[in-house]
């Protein structure tokens, strides 16, 4: 395997994590971005732990999700009861606030950030990678479709009617933003690995911006859409002149915002989700129908 | 002592300044529910075409009214991109419509425009060869001049908002844009409306930033937009006086916290406020008028 394709494998991977994570938040009308900053603490834990103390990959795994979790408890019940404005404001200013941190503390390696993390086999990392994203799809997917995802539907539309009928809004945000940061976690020590170090300008302004637009671009309202754009993204940015890196951001500005403006509901929307999923069980009705049999 | 004087001029009028950008946001705020993130980036981009107009023609007049139109027409321009979404009262999506075009204008002056390096502009626009003395300390002439031209502005602005037609009718779209409707007031003209006077205030702020800092870059419109978002929701957001207020507040403490701290820390210190209010006072200290 060469090392593009190692790298579009495994930062597909992380991106499709932050884009559910973003996503989860999106849903309930509270575009939250402690995925992102937790992404930034599970990435920095696992530099640190690994390079200093000399942590096994488990360890490093469940103490980077436990304090990213921690983390977004703090402020969750507060940030719980936030209409989307101040949710976007208040999470961009915890995210600020972490990389100025960051950046000013030796110990992190301040503006330079920590490398040197030990070498992991890309086959070994490929495979952590993608059984996370196997049982984190496998969650969204049962959130996506139960009661709860009904729950989601009727807070994003109107938050009011949704508690008249019962739907304890501020709870489940706490929860998703619980998930959402776990997720996050997970990314930044598989991104951290993935880059052998981590630097604070990796979870800048235009992160964000990537974030948005993997959740836009698939789609604000299935789980579906971000296994395309998150994909496409990456790529997009790593088949640009290396003259014109910065024309990456412009991409996926222009991007989210002809989407926004042609196709607000996304590349993946529910109605293409229904047709497919129709198309799909019409096939599987066909092979089992006895007339197939015979 | 004198120090201190100096650093409280500088703060009040970094205080006016941020308060006329305020305004600008909650101006769009209150007349088309959105909040644009982009307008302060937006502001340095004009910074950026004054600069351009100033280095080819070497005219001062000209670029002054080069950064005020471009100011107007940027911001009408990009109306129409969020229209769509102001009448579907789709305001999350009209806020990631905004940071999408702020991330832009930052990339275009940070790769495109001189070569991506900050600008500078020419010492005699800043007067900072004269200067008013305190002691030890001074106050530079463009920096007071800033300061009595932003006061002035505001007087202007308020004016127009309470006494003339055109500001009765964008209060009378802020408190209900259907009632005015069925009064016979076009929203989209309003809108417009808002939108380029939004633009003229930050292109006479631009040339007022220019006067006053010498110098632009792309991250000036993430730093000013961070300060006045933190000033909108500790003032509450729609509350143009509560911000005005609010803004000098800012200003004061900021030019007192750049004295001391290093200024990454600055912009941590304004997002901790913004975080402070959102979390225990999310209506603001003077309320919400939205």
């Amino acid at each position: 395997m060469t090392l593009f394709q190692f790298y579009f494998l495994e930062f597909s991977a992380i991106y499709i994590m932050i884009g559910w994570a973003v996503y989860l938040m999106f849903r309930i009308n509270q575009p939250y971005f402690g995925s992102l900053y937790s992404m930034c603490i599970g990435a920095y834990f696992a530099a640190y732990t690994s390079i200093n103390w000399g942590w096994p990959v488990w360890l490093i795994f469940v103490g980077a999700v436990s304090v990213s979790i921690l983390f977004a408890l703090i402020p969750a019940f507060r940030l719980a009861k936030l209409g989307p404005f101040p949710m976007v404001i208040a999470s961009m200013a915890i995210l600020f606030i972490i990389q100025t941190a960051v950046k000013n503390t030796d110990a992190l390696g301040a503006r330079y950030g920590l490398f040197g993390m030990p070498f992991m086999q890309h086959n070994i990392t490929l495979l952590i990678t993608y059984g996370f994203l196997l049982f984190i799809g496998y969650l969204v997917f049962h959130l996506d479709y139960s009661h709860i995802g009904r729950a989601m539907d009727a807070i994003h539309f109107d938050r009011d009617v949704a508690t008249t009928l019962g739907v304890n809004a501020s709870r489940l945000s706490v929860q998703f933003q619980v998930i959402s940061s776990a997720i996050g976690g997970v990314a930044g020590v598989l991104y951290a690995f993935t880059m052998e170090g981590v630097f604070p300008e990796a979870f800048n302004m235009s992160f964000m911006m990537y974030a948005i637009t993997i959740v836009v671009l698939g789609g604000m309202f299935t789980m579906w859409g971000v296994i395309i754009s998150a994909p496409v993204l990456w790529s997009i940015s790593q088949f640009l002149p290396k003259n014109m890196t910065g024309l990456s951001v412009i991409v996926y500005g222009v991007l989210l915002i002809v989407m926004l403006l042609i196709r607000p509901s996304g590349i993946i929307d529910r109605r293409i989700l229904k047709k497919f999923s129709g198309l799909w069980y019409g096939l599987i009705r066909r092979t089992r129908s006895p007339e197939t049999v015979l | 002592m004198e120090a201190f004087i100096s650093y409280l001029i500088s703060g009040i009028q970094l205080g006016i300044l941020y308060g006329i950008v305020t305004i600008g946001f909650n101006l769009l705020i209150l007349v088309t529910g959105i909040l644009n993130f982009s307008y302060s980036h937006l502001l340095v981009l004009s910074m950026y075409v004054g600069w351009l107009i100033l280095e080819a023609t070497n005219n001062i007049i000209l670029a002054a009214a080069g950064t005020i139109l471009s100011g107007v027409v940027i911001n009408a321009v990009l109306t129409p991109l969020f229209l769509p979404f102001i009448k579907k009262r789709a305001h999350l999506e009209a806020l990631v419509i905004s940071i999408g075009i702020a991330l832009i204008s930052v990339e275009i002056m940070s790769h495109w425009l001189n070569l991506g390096l900050p600008i500078a502009f020419p010492k005699s626009i800043q007067m900072s060869d004269s200067a008013i003395r305190f002691g030890l300390a001074s106050i530079g002439i463009g920096r007071l001049l800033s300061l009595i031209t932003g006061i002035i502005l505001l007087f202007i602005f308020f004016k127009f908002l309470y006494k003339s037609k055109q500001g009765r009718i964008l209060r009378a779209v802020a408190q209900d844009s259907e009632v005015a409707a069925m009064l016979g007031i076009s929203i989209p003209k309003t809108m417009l409306f808002s939108f380029s006077l939004g633009g003229l205030l930050a292109g006479i702020v631009a040339i007022l930033m220019a006067i006053s800092l010498g110098s632009a870059s792309a991250e000036l419109g993430d730093n000013i937009t961070l300060m006045c978002l933190a000033i909108l929701f500790l003032a509450g957001i729609g509350n143009l006086k509560g911000g005005l207020i609010c803004a000098i507040f800012v200003g004061i403490v900021e030019g007192m916290v750049m004295g001391y701290l290093p200024p990454d820390w600055t912009k941590a210190f304004a997002f901790s406020v913004i975080l402070a209010v959102l979390l225990f006072k999310p209506e603001g200290i003077f309320g919400s008028q939205h």
